[in-house]
């Protein structure tokens, strides 16, 4: 499996203990460039400790979105200015950007973004490769690293890109495509004259696409170029385990069509759905996929934010994050809440059937009910229609806990494609979705599942 | 008399002619991530009871009770009484499939029917009623 990128996202300070200690068991970490713009120092630390395995995202197609995509929000609910982050990372980006979306308020026309090329490639590229270096320097373990020969450096960089939306008309949906391989061009030529690292394009596009194979096969032909070997994907809020059968069917062509041309598609955010197709046996091959921790195994392009904090679970054997009430129901219908056995056989059986990881382990120990934890929470006051409503938000430690189960799990996924085929591997799936999963899930999985190669 | 009423004032009305002594009531409670309408607390025999008020959506009351109902010894619902008897049918038939009592509130004449008492739920968790307790032990509905 040494082809395999298997990629954890960095997004707040809260990952940065679990980055820590799973530190081993994870190729690469990538951040979001305004995240290396904004916590620098933060970045630092984590990049020394993973070394040459970080890839910065340079999250370009923010230029071409709605300005309220990257406003704060204000109090007083008056047009607020641009996120501190976003604004601190296009401080390093070609002037114009920075200039029409802080004093005109707006998003980037396409002409404008062609005018700014051959800069943007260039800043994209110094950002992805130097950026984080001046904040190490200013460390005192620079100079152990210095000592022991170890240079920071990144595991692959990504050409500026822009996204593929929905309601753009051809002309402008064939513009921007020629406008990422053009900025593909110039980043390889750019990189052939500097650093020479392997580099990633990236694919961003709304599911909406998928609907017409025609997109999708031109695509492909557009990106048969040259001088890269990766390419990842991310498509607006999708999981192809609950899309359409026609969605399905496009993403495994995509992902045929990209390795008939010799490039190694990466999943940006995805899940098990994507680590399986990274089976050497898949006929669909992708060679690496990202998440975060504990969360983000789909993502939408432009973020809605908001929503209140619940407690989830890992559900290992349907390989998805559930709510603690979907995860109870299914232990008691399958009979590990049951009072008429003991905590302690429960507890074997959960361990045998459903999750040993160590996080597991550390909460069940001999007895079932102790899974509880994992549901621990404190309520709060949310305004409802009619007054305040009390709600219960997870609490510091069972938020780190379920990330930490998270964690055990996806490492636990990646190292069963090294020992189980394929085959055996759908097939398990299938039937864990027939024991644990409702009958539209267990339709959705079998579609899949008969699509990638039953 | 006007036919207009939230689910809020429902249940308010529910509070004021249902309650007895020696039954607590206790509006909004947390459990897991969602919020339930009411919960009835039997301490002399130590049972709780999850009731949710709609106007209309039956279905997502059903729903609702169902999601929360290992945390309970039984689930309710309290929703408007339909003018079709078939309607009336349908509602109880379907609750009665899953054990759920029913309420219909008739909007003309401002009352409640019992129309259906539930059964007792065979998969509660006794962990989990526990920690409603706990949280029923210190909170009070006005």
């Amino acid at each position: 499996m040494n082809d395999i990128i298997k990629m954890l996202r960095y997004n707040t300070g809260t990952d940065k203990k679990a980055f820590i200690e799973f530190k081993n068991y994870f190729d690469a970490v990538i951040f979001n460039a305004t995240i290396v713009a904004y916590s620098g120092s933060a970045v630092a630390d984590l990049v020394s400790v993973y070394k040459n395995q970080y890839i910065i995202d340079p999250q370009t197609h923010i230029m071409q979105h709605s300005i309220d995509a990257v406003m704060s929000k204000s109090k007083n609910n008056e047009s607020g200015s641009i996120k501190k982050s976003v604004k601190q990372y296009l401080e390093q980006m070609p002037n114009k950007i920075l200039e029409i979306m802080e004093t005109e308020q707006r998003n980037l026309e396409y002409t404008e973004i062609c005018s700014i090329i051959d800069e943007l490639v260039e800043k994209v590229y110094i950002f992805e490769t130097e950026y984080v270096s001046k904040y190490v320097k200013k460390k005192e373990y620079d100079k152990y690293l210095e000592y022991a020969n170890i240079k920071i450096s990144p595991r692959l960089l990504i050409a500026p890109y822009f996204m593929l939306k929905k309601d753009m008309d051809k002309a402008c949906r064939d513009n921007y495509l020629k406008l990422n391989v053009e900025c593909l061009k110039k980043f390889i030529v750019y990189n052939n004259e500097h650093k020479k690292k392997p580099i990633a394009a990236q694919l961003v596009m709304d599911s909406h696409l998928l609907n017409d194979r025609e997109v999708i096969d031109n695509l492909v032909k557009i990106y048969n170029i040259d001088g890269f070997e990766y390419i990842f994907i991310w498509i607006d809020d999708f999981s192809p385990w609950n899309a359409s059968m026609t969605k399905k069917e496009t993403f495994v062509s995509l992902i045929e069509g990209l390795n008939k041309i010799g490039k190694k598609p990466l999943m940006a955010y995805g899940g098990y759905d994507s680590i399986l197709l990274c089976h050497s046996e898949s006929k669909a091959r992708m060679y690496g996929v990202a998440q975060s921790v504990g969360y983000g195994e789909k993502r939408a392009i432009t973020p809605v934010g908001g929503g209140l904090p619940v407690n989830k679970y890992y559900f290992g054997p349907l390989h998805k994050r559930i709510k603690l009430d979907e995860a109870f129901n299914i232990l008691i219908d399958n009979g590990y809440l049951d009072s008429n056995r003991s905590g302690a056989e429960r507890a074997n059986d959960f361990y045998r059937k459903i999750c040993h990881c160590p996080q597991c382990k550390a909460i069940i120990k001999d007895n079932i009910d102790n899974f509880a934890s994992y549901n621990e929470s404190i309520p709060y006051l949310v305004k409802g229609r009619y007054g305040d409503i009390n709600r219960n938000r997870p609490t510091s430690d069972a938020n780190f806990i379920a990330a930490r189960h998270f964690l055990y799990y996806k490492c636990r996924e990646w190292e069963e494609l090294n020992q189980k085929t394929i085959k055996e591997l759908i097939e398990e799936l299938i039937l864990n979705y027939k024991q644990y999963g409702d009958k539209n899930s267990q339709k959705e999985i079998v579609e899949w599942c008969d699509l990638i190669g039953r | 008399m006007g036919t207009n009423i939230s689910e809020e004032e429902q249940r308010a009305l529910f509070i004021k002619q249902c309650s007895i002594p020696e039954k607590k009531m206790v509006c909004e409670v947390p459990v897991f991530c969602r919020s339930v309408d009411l919960v009835e607390y039997d301490k002399i025999n130590n049972m709780i009871t999850s009731i949710e008020f709609k106007t209309n959506n039956w279905r997502r009351a059903i729903e609702q009770v169902l999601s929360t109902s290992i945390s309970f010894d039984y689930a309710e619902i309290c929703v408007r009484r339909p003018k079709k008897s078939e309607s009336i049918g349908r509602i109880v038939e379907e609750c009665a499939s899953h054990g759920i009592g029913v309420y219909f509130f008739d909007v003309e004449n401002r009352k409640f029917e019992h129309s259906l008492e539930p059964k007792k739920i065979g998969r509660t968790w006794i962990v989990q009623k526990m920690q409603v307790i706990d949280y029923l032990e210190g909170v009070t509905c006005e």
